[in-house]
């Protein structure tokens, strides 16, 4: 009954190489500070790893690198923080909807984080509802997790609001986490940079923006677009309004750059998932940002 | 030209079919909103200036295709509605027969001429009618028939009146008053009048106005077989009505009373040919009478006279089709 989880591992494993998923599970490991001296065994050298657990002894004994593996102190908190709103079900950049990428990308680190033996946790909501799930170490839990994920976005389900999402957080998230905020392409506000501050002084934030589709036709696109969130049409010819096109690509550039200065000056590392073949790429490039902006 | 509509309900028919088809149209798309593509964050477009404008535009085409297409309803509706406009005909079944029946005797040659060059002219202009010639002295003799070919009765008629001027050329030299001379006696009216009366084609069947061009000065010389007022009442009969002209009236004389007296009884005129009528003034009279009778109740058709409406009908909506295929309704 897997179902979910195996669709993410699928995906990962058709989109990435063992290497790449390797230097991601890497990467995972080596986002942790803070870790016990229980040695547990070696292991051969990835890029990525921390230089200083280089286990030099053993790799002048050997021809290969090696890494001194701990035992890891204690268990981290990973908490996957999504929005649930009706914005979640509409198209991704992509083509894709935009609920199938979340899921991705929650059912990715949601992976990582099990088999590194952390506990994953879930807080969901949107204008009008607050979902929860508490931490939990299983595949199963990850897949029920997912499942409810998969459930609570729907095209005529509530608004979006992510910034009552990240307030509750706030509120209610005591023990200090990994946090995972699953979003999209939203505008950076002034509440959102609030709450984001308040919430990354005492937990760790990563953020993932879920590419919304192109407004603008190109490339013989002539479909009426609606707006999810107010059920505005689009017509085609709106679309292919070469003046609009301009201002809009302006607009979006604008958007991104504000968003992406907004985290960046908070410290929070940030990535853009575009679509399904690119998410595992994006999400390393990820982990790496956040790793480089702790040291 | 009066324009009326024949079928004025058919404007309100089509207007009745044109506010159903609008408020369908005004339907379906919001029917039509489910199956676009939902996206999120539609404010990264509608909160741009340039939105704005390219949203006028959008509306300005559509508010121009709605107006071509209601245009197009209306003037369709118009169009459906039968613009008719009446038509007159006239057939030309009530064109006249004219049969000229002249006195060839030697005092009438002079007159005889004359009115054969201004039935020349006339017979130019002629449509439909028909001129027949029937020419008299001792015995009467048919020049030609009531015939409708105008070239042919142009030459017959020039050909006569080269022959009464004593002008043909050499090629065409004939004796004109061939088989006028073989009665006892010159200038037997009552019979050539008689003749020319019988030379009317179908007289039981024929609607067609009859007349005769009678020339001659009534002086009789001879034993006739028909007197005048016998071939008077003939025409009556055939209800043939005949115009003489006299060229010698010399004022109440018996035999210029007599012809008044034959030519009137028969519902035509007479005209004594004198300073103040000359003949072709005559002819024009004779017409100017004649054409009362002609004047038959002309046919009324009612005729569609759409005019240019379809062609508008048509540019309007296929920029209607045109402005629809440029905003991808």
């Amino acid at each position: 009954m897997e179902r979910r989880l195996r669709k993410v591992k699928t995906t990962m494993s058709i989109h990435a190489h063992r290497r790449t998923l390797e230097l991601l599970d890497g990467e995972y490991a080596s986002i942790h500070h803070g870790r016990s001296h229980d040695f547990d065994d070696l292991r051969e050298y990835q890029p990525g790893d921390e230089v200083k657990d280089i286990d030099w002894k053993a790799t002048a004994r050997s021809h290969v690198p090696l890494i001194k593996r701990y035992i890891a102190s204690r268990q981290h908190n990973v908490l996957l923080v999504v929005d649930s709103g009706r914005n979640m079900a509409a198209t991704a950049e992509s083509g894709e909807s935009k609920r199938e990428l979340a899921i991705l990308v929650a059912g990715v680190l949601g992976y990582l984080a099990t088999r590194h033996g952390d506990r994953v946790a879930l807080l969901m909501g949107d204008e009008e509802r607050r979902q929860d799930m508490q931490e939990g170490g299983s595949e199963s839990h990850l897949e029920r997790m997912l499942r409810r994920i998969d459930e609570a976005i729907e095209i005529d389900g509530p608004r979006s609001s992510l910034v009552d999402v990240l307030e509750h957080a706030v509120r209610r998230m005591r023990r200090r986490s990994l946090i995972v905020v699953i979003a999209d392409d939203l505008a950076y506000t002034h509440d959102l940079d609030v709450h984001l501050g308040r919430l990354h002084a005492r937990h760790e934030v990563l953020w993932v923006s879920i590419g919304d589709a192109d407004l603008m036709s190109r490339a013989g696109d002539h479909r009426e677009l609606v707006g999810v969130d107010t059920g505005v049409g689009l017509p085609a010819f709106l679309r292919r309004d070469r003046g609009l096109r301009r201002a809009f690509d302006g607009a979006i550039a604008e958007r991104r750059e504000r968003l992406e200065t907004g985290l960046r000056s908070l410290g929070i590392a940030s990535v853009r998932v575009a679509s399904t073949a690119t998410a595992i790429g994006s999400l390393f490039r990820l982990l790496e940002r956040h790793r480089r902006a702790r040291r | 030209m009066d324009v009326m509509l024949l079928w004025p309900w058919m404007l309100a028919l089509v207007g009745v079919v044109a506010v159903v088809l609008a408020v369908l149209g005004l339907w379906l798309p919001r029917r039509r909103r489910d199956r676009g593509l939902p996206v999120a964050h539609v404010d990264r477009m509608t909160s741009l200036a340039a939105f704005r404008g390219a949203l006028l535009r959008y509306r300005l085409w559509i508010g121009g295709a709605l107006l071509a297409s209601l245009a197009g309803a209306l003037i369709a509706g118009a169009v459906a509605s039968r613009p008719s406009g009446t038509h007159a005909n006239q057939e030309d079944d009530y064109k006249r027969d004219i049969v000229l029946c002249l006195d060839v005797s030697g005092s009438m040659i002079d007159v005889d001429a004359e009115i054969l060059g201004v039935y020349q002219q006339i017979a130019a202009e002629l449509d439909g009618e028909r001129i027949g010639m029937r020419i008299f002295d001792a015995s009467s003799v048919m020049s030609f028939p009531l015939t409708s070919d105008y070239d042919y009765i142009a030459a017959q008629l020039g050909r006569y009146e080269r022959a009464l001027n004593g002008t043909l050329g050499p090629e065409e030299q004939f004796n004109y008053q061939a088989g006028t001379a073989s009665g006892l006696g010159a200038s037997l009216v009552g019979d050539g009048l008689a003749s020319c009366v019988l030379d009317f084609a179908d007289l039981e069947q024929s609607e067609r106005p009859r007349s005769i061009i009678l020339a001659t000065d009534n002086i009789v010389n001879g034993q006739q077989i028909f007197t005048l007022p016998q071939a008077g009442q003939l025409a009556v009969d055939h209800e043939v009505r005949v115009y003489a002209i006299n060229p010698f009236d010399w004022g109440g004389d018996p035999a210029s009373q007599e012809l008044r007296d034959t030519a009137e009884g028969t519902g035509g005129a007479y005209f004594p040919l004198d300073f103040a009528q000359t003949v072709p003034q005559i002819v024009e009279r004779v017409n100017a009478i004649e054409a009362g009778y002609i004047e038959t109740p002309p046919q009324i058709q009612v005729v569609d006279r759409p005019g240019a409406l379809p062609l508008v009908v048509l540019i309007l909506v296929a920029a209607a089709c045109a402005v629809a295929a440029r905003v991808r309704l």
